[in-house]
Parts: structure tokens; C-alpha cells; sequence
């Protein structure tokens, strides 16, 4: 395979992958804030906040992604 | 508007003569937080006011009443005496569940005679002339129902089939047949309850008269409680919020610290309402003895955060996680700086922002929520974005009128990450500034030092090394690692192990930041797929001209759609998690003044 498929296929790896890796966190989390929410409306600020932490991961995937098709 | 504003804790005692004004005087300053009164050996809490059990019963039947009326939006001012009250909705009383039960029997009976109505026609249609046809014979019984093989079931043995001439494919039938014989034909069967004599044409204009005349008699009951609620409605509403006022006002004893012939009420006020309290409770007796304190280390005292007009809108942020406690900074004014500046940041287009801009507009004249203002700040920094990157809707020019980008998002994506984790370093050190004030009023100059300035002498020991292996700077790297070190041990020092397992969170943080260029880069990408798609459309001519409007319609709206959630949420989160970790504390307590 030429080489700028192949880079292009691990950036989209890479972004793909630390999506559903955060997918996966969030979920959990998430499912357990609307527990707590239900529990307590006023924790709907910090609920948002537990439940968004993942989130960096993808950030770090686009990162890596730009970085490999940019070299 | 940096600090909640500064409150004194008030004690005043009172002989009991005087309970009723100290009280009326308190609700209408609106001014004193009570401290509820925790009873003691010796001395309990107050008891209501003699008024107070009636005030509730009478509050109870206006509710009822209002609870079955239209209420109208208005209060009509009317003055009336506690008697006056009673006996005019003593009135109401006898009037309005009277109707209203009529109502709701109309109704029943309005549902009954339908439900009949249906029947006799389903039989109409099956071709049954006479009630009396359906007078079940020993050893039959009726079914009715829908069915498709009527000839079927005229074949049979032991079946009479009643059914329209009429030529439907699904034929109502009336059949009456043996009992206990197996009809093998699909039947949709349904219940049919009317029996009796008489032809079915006249029970069914009967039961149209019926109708008719019932929903005559609904809609006149209906229309006496239109009038009623119209005549009372105004007046019942204002007497409703005097009466709440009234009983406020008869159970707050209930929080007072009372003896026989005293009490006693604490609280906390602002400083600056003081003298107004003063003025107003000497003007009762000068009897009553009132003192403020400042207040101690251990109070815990409400937060009564005050902005000016522009930047109150941001208390909603705080609001949404936790207001902040007494001695913290309110950091409403920052987040009223960054917030819009993020949200613009990500959103970026002039497009867009002028959409959301009218949009605001429009739903603040109609009601005020401070996310509307947010978002009217928000859509004006979006628009001013959309300058710098070039972008509406998604194009380089705006009613053939050309932008050129200073940055474009598309192509020099490099530069706008540098950029963002650049304001993500000043935030986050914004957010450690205010630590390090925080820490500086609670626990002293080195405390702070210890905990917060060390972080940021972290970040300028790598920040110096990168620049130096860079080759931008040569500072002897002694001088770096004793940077670096020394904040290091400070951190351990302070925080100990959690201290050290935080560390690479900075480096997370940071990166964080890089969501301001990602998320506007796939919102700008998107719009252009969009406009590329309409293009080729638009290129086609014709008919194709329409699929590329409805392209452009439902492509923008759906990319504006998530670009006002996603660019909300990730400002949002961006305050909330990389930020505030650095210095917010919350957990205050909220400022209920009497009265309010």
C-alpha cells in the first residue's frame, strides 16, 4: 500500500480509537451522574463535570492524528 | 463584585410586645438571612403568630379554587381584612366546585351517549334496521366485528350474517350464530353493549340530540366559569401572594429564640444595610436592642454575590456548580472576560453569529434568563471571530462583500493549536493567580506560595528548558533545574503525594485547551462540506436547484445546531475543569433575606 494511505489510515486510527476509548468512559460516568442527578438536581453542574473528563483522550487522538498526517 | 459582598452577623432582642412590627419592619426590609434558632434547655423557638393556623386554611381553599379556574395573569389591588377574605371565598367555595363537578358529569355523559352513538351506527352500517333483531334466541349468540369473507360466512350452516350492501373490502357485520360453533373466518370482533326496541335510525338521531344538547349545556357551565374567573381572577391572585406574605410573616417566630417575655432573632445582613435596620427598629421603640459582630473564622456565613449588570449573567455558571463560599473570590467577572471569548473562539463565523445574535435578541424581549444574555455576548464575539478566520457560513465572502482571514482554521490548523494551548496556559494560571489569593487570605503568604506559585514555577522551569533546547534562550540550566526542583519539593510539601500524581495533569490540561481550535475546525469543515455539496447542485441547474436550497437549509441548521450546544459545553468545561480545579472551593452558603 502506498505510504499516504497508510498514514492516513493510522491517523484516522488514532482519532478513532481514542473516541470510542472516551465513548467508553463517558458512558459509565455519565450513566451514574444521572443517577446521582436524580438523587439531587443542584449536582447537575458537577455531574456535567465528571462526565466530560474523557473527553481530553480525543483531543490527544486529534492531536496525534494532525501530527502523523502533517510529517 | 470580586469578593461576595461583606455581611455582620445581627442580634436583636425584643420584648414580645413588639414581636409583630420587629417582623413586619424585617419583611419589608428584605435584608436580614435568619439563622434558624436550634431550641436549647430553657428557652425554644417561638410560636406562630394567632392568625397563622387560619392564614393556612385560607390559603388552602384558595388554591383549591384556583386549581379548577383559568387564572388570568393579572392581580387586581383589592383590600381586605382576613373576615373579608374568608367570607368571599366562602362564596367562591359554593360556586365554583359546584360548576365544575357539573362539567365533569357533562362529560361523562357526553362520553356515554358517543360511545352509544358509535354502536348504533357500526349497526346501521351492518344493515340491522331493528333493535330487536338483536334480542339473542336460546342457543345463538350475536358477534359483531369486521371481516373480509363475508361469503364465507354466508355459506355456513347455523349463521344468519347481518351486513351493509355497501361494497367495502372490510364489511361491519352483525352475525348471529349457534352457540359454540366454530367460526374459521378472521373476524375483528368488538363489543356491542345497546339492546332494546326501537329502530336504529331514531336511537341514533336521538343520541345526536342528545349530543348536542349536552354539549350545549357544557359549554354554558363553561362560560359561567370563564365569567367567574374573569370577575375573581385579579383579586384571587392578590389575595393569594398577601396571604403567603402573611403567613411568612406568622411563622417566623418559628425561628426566633423565644422566652416569655422576650425574643431573640440572629441572622446575618449586609454592612451596608445596617443603618437602615437601625432607623427602622428604633422607630418601633428604642426598647429593642439590636448589635452587629463581624464575623468570626468558624461562621458560616451566606454568600451574597453582587455584579453589575453585564457581568451578572455569569453568576449562572456559578450558580449551575456551586455558589462560592464567604471567603472566596467570586470569579464571575473572569468567566464574564473568557467565556465569550472561548465560545467565539470555537464558534467563529460571522454567519452563525449573526443568526444566533437575532435569535437572542428576539427570546430577550419575550424573557429574561441570564443563558440569553450569555448567549447575545457570546454571538457578538463569535461574529467578531468569524472576521479574523474568515468564515460565513462556512464561505469566504458575505453578500459577495470578500473576507480575508488572518488565520484560516482549514489551513493553518498548526498555528490556531499553538494559539489555544497558549490561552490555555494564561487561563490555567489565571485560575492558580486566584488560588494563590485564596490561599493568601485563608492560611498566609507562604501557605500560598507552597501550594499555587509553585505550580506556576513548574510550568516557567519546563517552559524555560523547551526554550532553551529550542534554542530561543541559553539561561544556564542550574538556574532551570533549582526552579524546577524547588517548586517541586514545595509541592510535595504542600500536597503531598497527590501533589506529584496531579503533576502530568498539567500537561493534560493544557492540551485541553486545543479543543477551542479542534471543535471549531471540525464545525468549519463541516459548513464547507455543506457549501461544497449545494455548489454542485447549484452547478447542475434545473431542478437540482431546489435539492441544493434544502442542502444549504438543513446542512447549515444542523451544523449551527451543534455548533451553539458544542461550543456552550466546551466553554463551559473548559472553566469548569481545567480552571476551577485551580482555586474553586464552592460550597457556599446561599443568601435567603425574609422577606424575599
Amino acid at each position: 500500500m502506498a505510504v499516504e494511505g497508510m498514514t492516513a489510515i493510522a491517523a484516522a486510527l488514532a482519532i478513532g480509537l481514542s473516541a470510542i476509548g472516551a465513548g467508553i468512559a463517558e458512558k459509565e460516568i455519565g450513566a451514574a451522574a444521572v443517577g446521582a442527578m436524580a438523587e439531587k438536581e443542584k449536582l447537575f453542574g458537577k455531574a456535567l463535570i465528571l462526565t466530560v473528563i474523557p473527553e481530553t483522550i480525543v483531543i490527544f487522538g486529534l492531536v496525534i492524528a494532525i501530527m502523523i498526517l502533517g510529517a | 463584585m470580586f469578593y461576595p459582598e461583606k455581611m455582620s452577623r445581627v442580634t436583636i432582642v425584643s420584648p414580645k410586645t413588639y414581636l409583630k412590627s420587629v417582623i413586619d419592619v424585617l419583611y419589608e426590609l428584605k435584608v436580614l438571612h435568619i439563622n434558624d434558632y436550634l431550641p436549647k434547655e430553657g428557652i425554644g423557638i417561638g410560636t406562630p403568630l394567632k392568625d397563622a393556623e387560619k392564614v393556612s386554611k385560607l390559603i388552602l381553599d384558595l388554591q383549591s379554587i384556583r386549581f379548577l379556574l383559568e387564572m388570568p395573569n393579572i392581580s387586581t389591588k383589592k383590600k381586605m381584612t382576613l373576615k373579608e377574605i374568608e367570607s368571599y371565598l366562602k362564596d367562591l367555595k359554593s360556586q365554583v366546585p359546584a360548576i365544575s363537578n357539573k362539567i365533569s358529569k357533562f362529560n361523562e355523559a357526553l362520553k356515554m351517549v358517543q360511545k352509544r352513538r358509535e354502536e348504533l351506527e357500526f349497526l346501521s352500517d351492518a344493515g340491522i334496521k331493528d333493535l330487536e333483531s338483536l334480542e339473542s334466541l336460546d342457543n345463538f349468540e350475536m358477534i359483531f366485528g369486521y371481516t373480509a369473507d363475508i361469503e364465507k360466512l354466508k355459506n355456513m350452516k347455523d349463521v344468519q350474517v347481518f351486513h351493509s350492501k355497501k361494497a367495502t373490502k372490510v364489511h361491519p357485520v352483525a352475525i348471529l350464530v349457534k352457540k359454540g360453533k366454530k367460526l374459521n373466518v378472521k373476524i375483528d370482533e368488538i363489543y356491542i353493549s345497546v339492546r332494546g326496541k326501537g329502530k336504529v335510525e331514531e336511537k341514533i338521531n336521538q343520541a345526536v340530540r342528545e349530543i348536542e344538547d349536552l354539549s350545549n349545556k357544557k359549554k354554558d357551565a363553561e362560560k359561567e366559569m370563564k365569567k367567574i374567573a374573569e370577575k375573581h381572577g385579579g383579586t384571587l391572585n392578590y389575595v393569594e401572594v398577601m396571604l403567603l406574605e402573611k403567613i411568612k410573616k406568622s411563622e417566623a417566630p418559628l425561628k426566633f429564640a423565644s422566652s416569655e417575655y422576650a425574643f431573640l432573632v440572629n441572622g446575618w445582613i449586609p454592612e451596608k444595610n445596617e443603618d437602615a435596620l437601625i432607623k427602622k427598629i428604633t422607630e418601633i421603640s428604642n426598647n429593642i436592642f439590636v448589635k452587629f459582630e463581624k464575623p468570626s473564622e468558624e461562621d458560616e456565613v451566606p454568600t451574597k454575590i453582587n455584579n453589575p449588570a453585564l457581568v451578572k449573567p455569569y453568576q449562572f455558571f456559578l450558580n449551575l456548580y456551586s455558589i462560592p463560599s464567604y471567603r472566596e473570590i467570586d470569579p464571575s467577572f473572569l468567566i464574564f472576560l473568557t467565556f465569550p471569548l472561548f465560545y467565539g473562539f470555537i464558534l467563529g463565523d460571522v454567519g452563525y453569529g449573526a443568526i444566533l445574535l437575532a435569535i437572542g435578541l428576539i427570546m430577550r424581549v419575550k424573557t429574561k434568563h441570564a443563558l440569553i444574555d450569555i448567549l447575545i455576548m457570546s454571538s457578538i464575539t463569535t461574529m467578531m471571530f468569524g472576521f479574523i478566520f474568515g468564515e460565513a457560513f462556512g464561505a469566504e465572502e458575505i453578500f459577495g462583500y470578500h473576507l480575508s482571514p488572518y488565520i484560516n482554521r482549514i489551513h493553518d490548523i498548526n498555528q490556531l493549536m499553538i494559539v489555544s494551548a497558549a490561552i490555555g496556559l494564561v487561563h490555567i494560571n489565571l485560575g492558580f493567580v486566584f488560588g494563590f489569593i485564596n490561599e493568601y487570605h485563608h492560611h498566609g503568604l507562604t501557605k500560598a506560595i507552597m501550594a499555587k506559585m509553585s505550580w506556576i514555577g513548574v510550568q516557567i522551569a519546563v517552559i524555560l528548558f523547551a526554550l532553551n533546547s529550542l534554542g530561543y534562550t541559553s539561561i544556564n540550566i542550574y538556574i532551570i533545574a533549582a526552579i524546577g526542583i524547588a517548586s517541586f519539593l514545595m509541592i510535595v510539601k504542600a500536597e503531598g503525594m497527590f501533589g506529584i500524581v496531579e503533576l502530568p495533569s498539567l500537561i493534560s490540561n493544557v492540551l485541553s485547551y486545543l479543543r477551542l481550535a479542534a471543535v471549531g475546525l471540525a464545525s468549519a469543515a463541516l459548513a464547507i462540506v455543506v457549501n461544497d455539496f449545494a455548489g454542485k447542485f447549484f452547478a447542475t441547474g434545473g431542478i437540482m436547484m431546489v435539492a441544493g436550497v434544502i442542502t444549504l437549509v438543513v446542512g447549515h441548521g444542523i451544523n449551527f445546531a451543534l455548533g451553539i450546544l458544542g461550543a456552550f459545553l466546551h466553554s463551559m468545561r473548559l472553566h469548569y475543569v481545567e480552571m476551577f480545579t485551580k482555586f474553586y472551593g464552592g460550597s457556599g452558603k446561599e443568601y435567603e433575606p425574609f422577606g424575599e
